[in-house]
């Protein structure tokens, strides 16, 4: 492949050789150290390739030996410089696009991060942006040690963080602090109490002595288990109680809304606007008149990539969505299912410890204002830990 | 005269293919064969292969015969050779 590559650089020539003594023509050219190869036997001579330097000085040989030399094809950069030797602007075209090439790679255009898991990239790149590093910068005018010093201050939760600028790339690899473990001192003796009424459904007790058994009801602060715990030889002891206690507790959770209300309401016209941006700069390309009201936008950015590298070219579209405030009246049927909405989301994240066994509905219309009341069976943990004083 | 040759490569010790500049040939099956010590080609078809040494000719039959490579002093010769003529 190299051999090609050279021969290709200076330019080679396919002969043929006609004549009487066409072997005394290689003999020859052998010995004046003229290389050649593929050379090989056609009607009434030879066929052969030769760098064209060589060719050009073996007119003196091909006369002594009595032979006639024909190029049959000629390859190589010295005949394609010939062919476009009139057509100037190949060549500063040529010129300037490697001019370009080299001025470019020397700014980063992609900013690669690697081990983040509770850190957020956008996070780390804000503290890069204003330690000094960005895309578009200058390779040469990033202090890669003092940018990762900077960053270490700003973000307490990085360990360790190096900055690998190559090529275009530059690539930031984060090791994140190990998080302190939540520590609960369990060095006192206390009890474990009951947060509300419910009826027990199960109990994991740890240490401590269990007082209740599965099925029977408690009420709000009734001791569930006790920090008294009696060994075989019949002595007592405090220990710091941990039991979970799970039991069916009733609840109660109403919602509410207006009938009718001034609300939001997304019309379906939105506007767009897009900029090019090119080498960190952006210019407007595509503007639509904006409309009155509240609105919310939605960014997309799009990038050319090649070879998994972000080029510096793309465009930005920003896209407004409008809303008007209107004054709404709302049905009963929609009212409900806004208001299950709410209660779905409240039994999610409220709720998100227990399990839902059972809820009961109940609709209420009371002028302008629509309830729904849901009566809950939740079954969850209802320990909760109470120090005690040892005296003595 | 092998006497002599034998006496004097006992006294001196040096290969007989030195000493009268006789042709190294080296085959790989019949399929490539290497000469060293040749002087220049003497007919070159893809029958025949005719190879000029300092102490005899040899001459190398068979068919799709090419010079693979030439040196001023070597010659390598692919194809299929079915005969090896030595003519001194």
């Amino acid at each position: 492949m190299v051999l090609k590559i050279i021969r290709w650089l200076r330019g080679y020539v396919v002969f043929t050789i006609m004549g009487r003594f066409p072997e005394r023509f290689i003999n020859l050219i052998n010995h004046s150290g003229i290389r050649y190869w593929d050379i090989v036997p056609c009607d009434g001579g030879y066929k052969g390739s030769m760098i064209l330097s060589d060719y050009l000085s073996i007119r003196k040989i091909a006369r002594k030996s009595n032979v006639k030399i024909k190029s049959s094809k000629r390859v190589g950069l010295p005949f394609f410089i010939k062919n476009y030797k009139r057509r100037k602007g190949i060549l500063i075209g040529g010129v300037c696009a490697f001019l370009i090439m080299g001025l470019l790679s020397q700014f980063i255009w992609e900013i690669n991060f690697q081990g983040l898991n509770r850190l957020s990239s956008s996070d780390i790149s804000s503290a890069l942006q204003d330690s000094g590093l960005s895309v578009g910068m200058w390779k040469g005018s990033v202090n890669v040690e003092a940018v990762e010093r900077k960053v270490t201050l700003k973000v307490p939760d990085i360990g360790w963080i190096s900055i690998n600028a190559i090529n275009n790339i530059a690539t930031v690899e984060i090791k994140e602090k190990a998080q302190k473990p939540k520590i609960t001192k369990t060095d006192y003796p206390c009890n474990i109490k009951a947060k509300c009424d419910g009826v027990i459904t199960k109990t994991v007790v740890y240490s401590g002595t269990c007082q209740v058994k599965k099925g029977s009801a408690v009420g709000k602060n009734q001791l569930l288990v006790s920090s008294v715990v009696e060994d075989t030889n019949e002595n007592l002891t405090y220990v710091h109680s941990k039991a979970d206690i799970y039991a069916d507790v009733r609840q109660k959770k109403s919602f509410d809304i207006k009938l009718s209300d001034n609300r939001l309401i997304p019309q379906e016209k939105y506007t767009e606007k897009t900029d090019i941006s090119f080498l960190g700069f952006n210019f407007p390309y595509k503007m639509s008149s904006s409309h009155s009201g509240e609105k919310a936008s939605i960014y997309y950015s799009y990038c050319l990539q090649a070879n998994g590298v972000n080029l510096p070219a793309g465009y930005i579209r920003e896209r407004n969505y409008y809303y008007t405030n209107t004054k709404q009246k709302l049905s009963g049927s929609s009212a409900k299912k806004i208001l299950q909405k709410q209660m779905a989301l409240y039994e999610c994240f409220s709720e998100g410890k227990g399990t839902v066994k059972s809820r009961k509905l109940t609709y209420k219309k009371d002028k302008d204002v629509f309830t729904m009341n849901a009566d809950y069976t939740i079954n969850k943990n209802i320990s909760k830990t109470q120090r005690i004083r040892v005296e003595g | 005269m092998m006497k002599k040759i034998k006496q004097e490569k006992s006294r001196v010790d040096i290969p007989v293919e030195f000493m009268y500049n006789l042709p190294i040939i080296e085959f790989t099956g019949n399929r490539r064969v290497m000469v060293e010590g040749s002087t220049g080609v003497l007919q070159y078809e893809s029958e025949v292969v005719r190879i000029n040494t300092n102490a005899m000719v040899i001459a190398f039959s068979g068919r799709g015969l090419t010079l693979k490579c030439i040196s001023p002093t070597s010659i390598i010769i692919e194809g299929f050779i079915t005969n090896t003529e030595f003519i001194s």
